[in-house]
């Protein structure tokens, strides 16, 4: 007769329980440091985008000649197309996207970036000559601290950095528009011989980064 | 066998919840937003001349030519003797530039342009002999306010051969200053075009007339005056020719006399001024522009 030996069901239990209990405290564990960073909504049309603790307002776009030798320069809010005015070859105008950022948290870092939401668009119009681009985003003291221009590469400004009492950062993205091209003489009236220009959508990004600048 | 089952499973779920959350975490998270630029507008020019029964209008910056038509030279026949009235033609010079930009012109002289498609070029503004402008003095001005064409300018005096056609401040006129038509409305400008024939006297009659009269006293006075005239044929052109005429006639009388007698005269004969040349006058534009980097033309240079 051969005596079985029974497993001692007291030792394996907690084996399995503590097994479970390490699996979901890994998973509590990076899921508690990933909740801090991030929980998000958002909305569009110039209105709040909420990320938690990382938020981007954007404010009402305007317009401003700028054009050298112009005595009386006009200017403008930029909601819709100005009706009553007319860009000619030589006119440098100015499109300002006034913007806000604000970050709370205290290890959290952003990147800003701007890009055209469709460049290559952008780059047709001055491929034939109509009009020249220049970006730029200025802080709110008015100091330039990035540029670009049409070629698809966005414009980033790194280093937003956020505290636990939340910081908040004013930012204009800047569009300078040099009409180009060649004057439109017309037999019939001056307002029905008008063209257009479009400088190009923009897409404002407020992109979290790691401390040591991984990922985004 | 059924621990080891259950512990691989273990493991595996809590792998695959490590994994999924890792993954999650990630993707931080971006806020963006989407600005939209609405287009704006490009302006354009417009440049062109008007006078009776004319309009014409520059296509992309070349000249345009406005007439004056050789019947509206030939009223310069309808001054009699040495009248001094010229004769008054008008046209518009129009345009209108948007934005920043501006207008201005030149005005040149055309050809001379007959109505069988001949041509002469108004060298220096010496009109073909043979025509009524080159009997004639013609002066090109800008009109005053309202359009007023009655303060007709000194032509100036050369030295030189006669000008027939002066032009007076036809160079770099301004019709339209950079920037200063935000609301595209066209602009006007008048010019004048004063017509007057070059009488030529034909003499001057000389009066002189002198009195003398005694006084009660016996004594003699005398004064005299003098006084002359100019007397001017009508204004035509130079006669071509002159046509004689002789009439001769012969008659008998009853008592079988014989009678004859003839006359003769003459007329001269001057060119119809019907065929008048039309005179071309030409005006060319060009774009102005705010900005001092882009250079007057037709076209936008920098």
């Amino acid at each position: 007769m051969t005596a079985v030996e029974a497993r001692p069901r007291g030792r394996t239990l907690p084996l399995v329980v503590s097994v479970i209990a390490l699996a979901a405290l890994t998973v509590a564990a990076i899921g508690a440091g990933t909740y801090a960073l991030w929980s998000s909504e958002d909305t569009f049309a110039g209105s709040l985008w909420q990320a938690g603790d990382l938020s981007m307002t954007t404010e009402d776009a305007s317009w401003r000649q700028i054009t050298p030798g112009v005595t009386e320069p006009r200017s403008g809010d930029l909601a819709t197309t100005p009706e009553d005015f007319f860009t000619m070859p030589g006119d440098v105008i100015e499109i300002t996207q006034p913007l806000e950022t604000y970050l709370c948290g205290e290890n959290l870092t952003a990147a800003l970036s701007v890009e055209f939401a469709s460049p290559d668009a952008v780059r047709a119009q001055e491929e034939t000559g109509e009009i020249a681009i220049a970006l730029r985003v200025e802080n709110a003291e008015g100091d330039t601290v990035a540029t670009g221009s049409a070629d698809g590469t966005p414009l980033a400004v790194p280093g937003l950095a956020g505290s636990s009492q939340g910081e908040s950062d004013r930012w204009s993205v800047i569009v300078t528009v040099e009409v180009r091209g060649d004057y439109a003489w017309t037999d019939a009236d001056v307002h029905s011989a008008a063209g257009v220009w479009a400088a190009g959508d923009l897409i404002v990004r407020l992109d979290q980064v790691r401390a040591n600048g991984a990922g985004r | 066998m059924r621990l080891r089952t259950t512990l691989s499973l273990t493991a595996a779920i809590a792998g695959v919840m490590a994994f999924g959350v890792v993954s999650t975490a990630n993707a931080l998270w971006t806020a963006n937003d989407a600005v939209v630029v609405p287009e704006l507008r490009t302006g354009a020019v417009t440049f062109g001349a008007a006078a009776e029964s004319q309009r014409v209008l520059s296509a992309a910056g070349e000249p345009v030519e406005i007439t004056l038509p050789g019947t509206e030279i030939a009223t310069v026949l309808d001054q009699g003797g040495l009248r001094t009235e010229p004769v008054i033609w008008r046209f518009q010079v129009t345009g209108a530039a948007l934005g920043i930009a501006g207008l201005d012109y030149d005005i040149t002289l055309g050809d001379q342009v007959w109505h069988d498609g001949r041509s002469a070029e108004l060298a220096g503004g010496v009109a073909q002999d043979g025509t009524l402008l080159a009997d004639s003095t013609v002066r090109i001005y800008p009109a005053g306010l309202g359009d007023d064409c009655s303060v007709i300018p000194d032509a100036p005096v050369d030295g030189g051969a006669a000008v027939d056609v002066h032009l007076l401040d036809a160079s770099d006129r301004t019709l339209q200053a950079p920037a200063a038509n935000p609301t595209g409305t066209e602009v006007t400008q008048t010019w004048c075009v004063a017509m007057l024939w070059n009488h030529r006297a034909d003499g001057v009659y000389v009066s002189e007339a002198s009195a003398r009269g005694i006084a009660v006293d016996g004594s003699e006075n005398r004064d005299f005056d003098t006084w002359d005239a100019a007397v001017a044929f009508p204004a035509s052109l130079n006669a071509i020719g002159v046509y004689d005429h002789t009439a001769w006639a012969e008659g008998t009388g009853d008592d079988g006399t014989l009678s004859r007698d003839d006359s003769s005269w003459s007329g001269s004969v001057h060119p119809d001024p019907a065929g008048e040349p039309d005179l071309v006058i030409r005006i060319d534009p060009r774009v102005t522009n705010a900005n001092p980097a882009v250079a007057p033309g037709d076209h936008a240079t920098r």
